[in-house]
């Protein structure tokens, strides 16, 4: 039962001293932005995770760039499903002196597992010490229907940590959809789960407002089942994580509560820290792979957002037990 | 005595609350295109107010007196506070409340912030912090002191008013008068002096207990439960604050109400032998803030109060129930539960110690079950009307007791339960 | 024109739209549930492996056998059943989710550590499940007075055997609450690959021990005190058992093969995905001995049939017309007076040919015709009318009536040839998921106006124009849903949606280019034959297409295992009819095309224009 604690923030906001900072080397162009504006600080580690089924060449994103901007870059071949040896360097970067760890984590480009279990480790950690981490994310240009090619589908997990209650038959799924572009696969999603009730979001303010526009075009089918739309901005983590727990909150105690984000990444994280906070709601990954990966031009605008997480202590916890903490 | 309903909300924020027909500044775009002053700020909704009225009108609600307990602005700004008043008019219609008995108490965010921010050793500006909520042309002035002594005014030393008719006496106090917006903690304040003002005025003016009389400030008097001791919460109110309390038990004032925690509360602490009911009412339109685990929904609350009963062995008490709903944007307002911070009903009046609640439940149980086999609920309460006004943890923690002491059984149906002998005690013999 | 909901919807009403019984509040599955001749093979007791399609209705069957759904249901075979006591069903589903959470313990599949904690799930859930069951039946058995008593007495006896605490758990909630508990600290800390304080939690929990065991124990109370019959009658019902592993499988069949005759089970799942027969034992399952096979997809050509009416498992046309009217009434829409056949007509293309004469027929049949095709029709014409009607002129007026409009068909103008009763109940493939997407479909097409009794005298009320754009996109619409399916518990593997599109959009051009460019026979174009040899990874492609309702096998009727071993023997399909209106095809069974001539022949073509990297895809080189 910990304490999530999320800001919006800006670059100018950041620390000037960091315990890691971990970046996603990958074939995006953006995935070397976030590293460009803040390489000056001090970093006690550098971390750079890549994809061990990505070729070295594909892509500008390149290494070069990164190990030219972090001269200690240490690279941390990991595959996109199993993020052990990523904890078991977070675990190291923990032993570091003080009460607080400061974290920064570039994840514009990094897999949703990975910064998934970034998140569920600063949980499960946050026992020890506080942490807080930062996350950065570049968005990326707009990407034409046209050279957009749709998620073949294979297979909807939980995020390990993010596995809700045990699934009762009898006790009626609310299903709580973030739209993205991936119509088809969000309406197989919709078949596979059987939601009694359905709820979705979807970015909007964007920067490009044709995105809110096609993404509801994309998802008629989610659009036709569900009761509740909400729209929610894009560049502020903190508003939508509030929405979503207050919609799991007060619906917690007569469904299972099922996130499933299908849009951009911030709101993915955002899903995933309510799924953390509250252990009987589970977000779940919408797997697959698409023939030509997304992948257009960074732009100049980031979303910085500040994750602070604090542990009350065993007495607190049992005194906070009192209050009736919903499981359903 | 005559039953009263009375209305509560707090915490509004409007200029930053969650619905843009709650913003001032709303305009098309204002969430991308840099207009909005609270940058933080992101506003999803529209129809907020809308659905309120909807909720009042289908569910045929109304009260007699609408009390708002302070930071009804995010930042005191003059077109915040007309807002307030379009707001306010607007709920207190769709209550069938009339105007005169709305009552207004300021908050920390109900003062002129932008004043504040000008650089000013003199204290001037700090002087000109109520100007907006104070403005003489707009309705908000009026909520704040429509019945006074002489040279009451929240906005002035000794920052108190009192608005009384037939029914009831409701203090309200200013406590967040030396609050400035550049603080680091807000927290309220209580003076000496103020106290003592009160007390005189109590002195001379309490006649009796044919009125209800409820206490109205903006910040809470206790310490809430806080999960991390290592920083304590300080925005409780400081200074006098134990004088205060003393003072309000002695007087048996019947109710506390208060806001600033956006969390809904409800307790009945007794002191000097007079039960005191603290309601802090939550926050009725803030942005979804998920601290404290989720236990704080957007709240809205009546208060019927049916009378006052005997207390004890001398004394009188209020009893009557506190109705709570909690927003929940698919539905609208739906009954609060208790993990949210209130249940839906919670009574109150009957105040017992535990041990004492325990043998008279025990005993009314066991007659009945030796009777019929059984005890239910609702026919306990049809007996013995004192049983009605038991606070639900109360009766809860009671039963819990009894239930592993003899072994019974406890059947829930809705909100009626029927207590069993266990089928443990009859398999023992 | 009624206008039923009072204003324009701009969503469609529930029952009309949502075609997964999941999403249904129990009163509205049971308002809106048909019982048929399936469903009454299902209320025996015995154990059954229940094969449909996605949409094919398994979900809203299983569901029906549990009791708390039983006993709301009006229909008088089921509501003596529950007077009985004999029939006692408990639903549990082991769905997507309920599988990934095993996934993401970390463990490898087949170990110990995976199956114990497959076994501590199953016990769980079931317990869950009963707990719902169990409060049906003490709402049905025990006279008012006595409710709560009896209650108490249950939740006493079966917290004891569940190692639930004695306070304070007295109620059937509390139970529920304390397998909420039990289920909470046995929730490992798992994606970081800790697991051993799971174990230490878990550890001596009777969850923890022997499959069912918590759940044979509850029923034993149950029996007792609610006094039922000594006769077997606890009924298992485990829905979407497609997402579980072969693994699960043999465990699940390991406990057929040799557990308590008190608990028989009825399972559901995709065809082709019933791993296997084998069992930990050493000895498989038996079909008919230990077990049978249920396959409940339903040829609506078959269904329909005039020649073969009793072989309907279906009751059809009656199933679908009742399927209309039932969410119509749940609904509110006032309806009496309003049929299908009132709201859609006939079909052109599939009904009697009433207003084709036979020397137009005849003349039209030389010029589109085979010439042998068109001498058997003479011959028979002369010979014997009752023949060439059966034979020749049923079979070929809508191929006729097809192949006119589509050569005639200018550009920009609409077809009108998809319409119809029996056009609708055929592209509909008999699946309830596709019958109530297209009733919406058809609902909204009109803004849900539907007639007044005078109106309905005019038939159709929805014209063939509008019916033939709505079949058309709901047939695009299905088509494209191939993307995203995905190989689920034993065919699972990677990505299909991809390969499956591909190869349904080859076998659907190439039947829509034979059929426009070949003279007809009687033999329509519209289903293959997978030989023996294709290799694996096609024939699980091939079986995917099957579970997901793109094609469906001519079942072998007498066989204990009905569907054909895809890839171990020959085996004919026919497209989904829903496929017919996007590729303008007759939806009319056929003899089967070889499939791999059908894809050699459009690989030649294919190859001619270049486009050869859809074939490595599809994986005709095994590279699937």
């Amino acid at each position: 039962m910990n304490d999530f604690r999320v800001i919006d923030i800006e670059f100018q906001d950041l620390h000037d001293e960091y315990n890691a900072i971990l970046v996603c080397w990958s074939d995006e162009p953006r995935c070397t932005s976030v590293a460009q504006r803040v390489f000056r600080k001090a970093f006690k580690k550098c971390l750079m995770l890549r994809d061990c089924t990505l070729s070295s060449d594909a892509g500008p994103g390149s290494e070069t760039t990164l190990r030219k901007l972090f001269p200690k870059l240490k690279s941390l071949s990991l595959p996109r499903d199993d993020p052990s040896l990523l904890i078991a360097n977070l675990n190291g970067i923990a032993k570091a002196d003080g009460e607080q760890l400061n974290i920064l984590v570039d994840y514009s480009s990094m897999p949703r597992l990975w910064y998934a279990a970034i998140l569920r480790w600063a949980q499960t950690f946050a026992g020890e010490k506080r942490v807080e981490l930062d996350l950065a994310y570049t968005i990326s240009d707009y990407i034409s229907e046209q050279n957009f090619r749709p998620l073949e589908l294979e297979d909807i997990p939980a995020i390990p940590g993010c596995d809700g209650v045990l699934d009762d038959s009898n006790v009626p799924i609310l299903g709580i959809f973030g739209l993205g572009f991936d119509g088809i696969a969000a309406s197989e999603v919709l078949e596979e789960l059987e939601p009694s009730t359905v709820y979705a979001y979807l970015a909007d303010p964007v920067p490009f407002p044709e995105y809110a526009e096609r993404a509801r075009r994309e998802n008629q089918e989610i659009l036709n089942a569900q009761k509740l739309l909400l729209p929610l901005p894009l560049c502020s983590i903190r508003t939508v994580y509030g929405y979503l727990s207050e919609l799991a909150v007060l619906s917690k105690s007569t469904h299972q509560v099922k996130l499933i984000p299908m849009g951009p990444k911030p709101h993915v994280v955002a899903a995933i820290l309510v799924a953390l906070r509250f252990e009987d709601v589970a977000c779940l990954h919408v797997a697959g792979r698409r023939e030509k990966p997304e992948s257009g031009e960074p732009t100049d605008k980031a979303i910085v957002t500040r994750v602070q997480i604090r542990k009350p202590s065993e007495e607190v916890q049992q005194r906070m037990l009192r209050y009736g903490r919903a499981v359903i | 005595m005559d039953e009263i309903r009375i209305a509560v909300i707090s915490d509004l924020h409007v200029g930053g609350a969650r619905s843009k027909d709650l913003c001032p500044y709303a305009t098309a775009g204002c969430e991308v295109n840099g207009s909005c002053p609270y940058k933080t700020k992101k506003c999803v909704e529209a129809d907020f107010l809308d659905r309120f009225e909807q909720f009042a009108n289908e569910k045929d609600l109304e009260a007699d007196y609408l009390l708002i307990l302070g930071d009804a602005t995010q930042a005191g700004q003059p077109d915040e506070v007309y807002l307030v008043c379009e707001v306010i008019e607007r709920l207190r219609e769709s209550l069938g409340i009339a105007s005169e008995r709305v009552a207004f108490i300021p908050g920390n965010h109900d003062v002129d912030w932008e004043v504040l921010s000008i650089l000013d050793h003199s204290g001037v500006r700090f002087e000109q912090r109520f100007e907006p909520i104070a403005y003489p042309k707009w309705r908000l002035k009026k909520w704040m002191s429509r019945s006074k002594p002489k040279n009451w005014l929240l906005t002035v030393p000794p920052y108190l008013t009192v608005w009384q008719d037939q029914s009831i006496v409701m203090v309200g106090y200013n406590s967040a008068w030396a609050d400035r917006d550049s603080a680091d903690v807000h927290h309220g304040q209580v003076d000496e002096k103020h106290v003592e003002e009160l007390e005189k005025w109590l002195n001379d003016n309490q006649k009796g207990h044919e009125r209800y009389w409820v206490f109205l400030t903006h910040y809470h008097p206790i310490q809430y439960d806080n999960e991390f001791p290592e920083t304590p919460d300080f925005s409780i109110m400081n200074g006098k604050v134990r004088s205060l309390l003393d003072l309000l038990y002695h007087k048996e004032f019947d109710i506390f109400l208060h806001g600033h925690k956006h969390r809904p509360f409800l307790n009945a602490p007794i002191m000097h032998g007079h039960p005191l009911l603290v309601l802090g009412a939550g926050s009725f339109s803030a942005p979804p803030d998920m601290r404290w685990d989720g236990r704080n929904p957007n709240s809205f609350h009546i208060v019927t109060l049916r009378g006052r009963k005997p207390l004890f062995d001398s004394g009188e008490c209020a009893f009557g129930e506190v109705r709570s709903w909690a927003y929940y944007r698919p539905e609208g307002w739906i009954p609060s539960q208790r993990g949210w911070g209130i249940r839906f009903k919670e009574p109150f009046g009957t105040y017992l110690s535990h041990d004492d609640l325990k043998r008279q439940l025990c005993s009314t149980i066991e007659e009945s079950v030796s009777k019929s086999g059984k005890a239910i609920w609702s026919s306990m309460v049809a007996e013995e009307q004192d049983f009605a006004f038991v606070m639900r943890d109360d009766l809860d923690k009671v039963l819990q007791d009894l239930c592993s002491e003899k072994g019974w059984s406890i059947m829930r149906k809705d909100e009626d339960f029927i207590v069993l002998p266990g089928k443990d005690a009859e398999r023992d013999r | 024109m009624l206008n039923v909901t009072g204003e324009h919807s701009r969503r469609p009403p529930k029952l009309f739209s949502v075609g997964e019984a999941g999403r249904y509040s129990r009163e509205e599955l049971v308002q809106t549930f048909v019982p048929t001749d399936t469903y009454r093979q299902l209320l025996t007791i015995g154990n059954q492996i229940i094969l449909g399609s996605r949409g094919s209705g398994k979900t809203t069957l299983t569901k029906m056998l549990a009791h708390e759904y039983m006993a709301a249901s009006d229909d008088r075979d089921i509501k003596d059943l529950i007077a009985e006591r004999t029939f006692l069903g408990i639903y549990v589903a082991t769905g997507t989710s309920w599988v990934g959470a095993l996934r993401n313990k970390g463990w490898l599949e087949d170990s110990p550590e995976a199956e114990h904690e497959f076994q501590w799930r199953v016990n769980l859930s079931v317990c869950f499940s009963f707990l719902r069951t169990l409060r049906s039946c003490i709402a049905t058995y025990c006279p008012e007075e006595q409710k709560y008593e009896l209650e108490r007495d249950i939740v006493t006896e079966i917290r004891e055997v569940w190692g639930c605490p004695r306070n304070p758990v007295s109620s059937l909630d509390d139970l529920h609450r304390c397998l909420r508990s039990i289920e909470g600290t046995g929730r490992s800390h798992s994606g970081l690959g800790d697991s051993t304080n799971v174990e230490q939690a878990k550890g001596g929990s009777v969850f923890d021990r022997d499959l069912f065991m918590p759940l044979l124990h509850a029923m034993e109370v149950a029996d007792s005190l609610l006094s039922l019959p000594e006769t077997p009658h606890w009924v298992l019902c485990i829905d979407e058992a497609e997402f579980l592993t072969t693994t699960h499988h043999r465990i699940l069949n390991s406990y057929m093969r040799s557990g308590a005759s008190k608990l028989c089970f009825k399972i559901t799942t995709l065809p082709y995905h019933h791993a296997d027969c084998e069992t930990n034992l050493g000895v498989p399952i038996v079909p008919t001995d230990d077990f049978d096979y249920v396959y409940i997809d339903k040829d609506p050509v078959m269904a329909y049939s005039n020649k073969r009416p009793e072989e309907s498992g279906a009751r059809c046309p009656d199933f679908v017309t009742s399927m209309f009217h039932k969410r119509a009434s749940a609904s509110n829409y006032e309806f009496e007076h309003i049929s299908l056949h009132a709201l859609l007509g006939d079909s052109l293309l599939l009904d009697e040919p009433s207003g084709f004469a036979d020397t137009e027929f005849l003349a039209e049949l030389q010029s589109l015709a085979t010439e042998k095709t068109y001498e058997r029709a003479q011959r028979l014409y002369q010979e014997s009318r009752p023949e060439y009607y059966d034979q020749i002129k049923r079979k070929l007026s809508g191929a006729i009536l097809l192949k006119k409009r589509l050569m005639e068909q200018r550009p920009g103008s609409k077809l009108d040839i998809y319409s119809g009763e029996k056009m609708f109940i055929r592209c509909s493939d008999y699946s309830p998921r596709r019958i109530v997407q297209l009733l919406g479909s058809l609902l909204e097409a009109i803004d849900y106006q539907l007639p007044t009794e005078q109106e309905s005298a005019e038939t159709p009320f929805i014209k063939e124009v509008v019916q033939n754009e709505v079949l058309e996109i709901f047939s695009e619409r299905t088509l494209k849903r191939a993307q995203s399916v995905r190989g689920v518990g034993p065919l699972r593997a990677g990505r299909v949606g991809r390969n499956l599109y591909t190869l349904l959009k080859l076998v659907g051009r190439y039947m829509k280019q034979r059929f426009r460019e070949e003279k007809l026979t009687t033999d329509p174009i519209f289903s293959i034959e997978v030989p023996s040899n294709v290799p694996p990874g096609f024939a699980r492609l091939v079986k995917i297409a099957v579970a997901y309702g793109f094609l469906y096998p001519h079942v072998k009727e007498k066989d204990p295992d009905p569907l054909p071993r895809i890839g171990e023997e020959k085996a004919a399909l026919h497209f989904a009819y829903a496929l017919a209106p996007y590729f303008q095809l007759n939806p009319r069974r056929g003899k089967g095309r070889n499939l791999l001539s059908v894809l050699g022949q459009n690989h030649a073509e294919r190859l001619g224009r270049g486009e050869d990297d859809q074939l490595q895809l599809f994986g005709l080189e095994g590279a699937i």
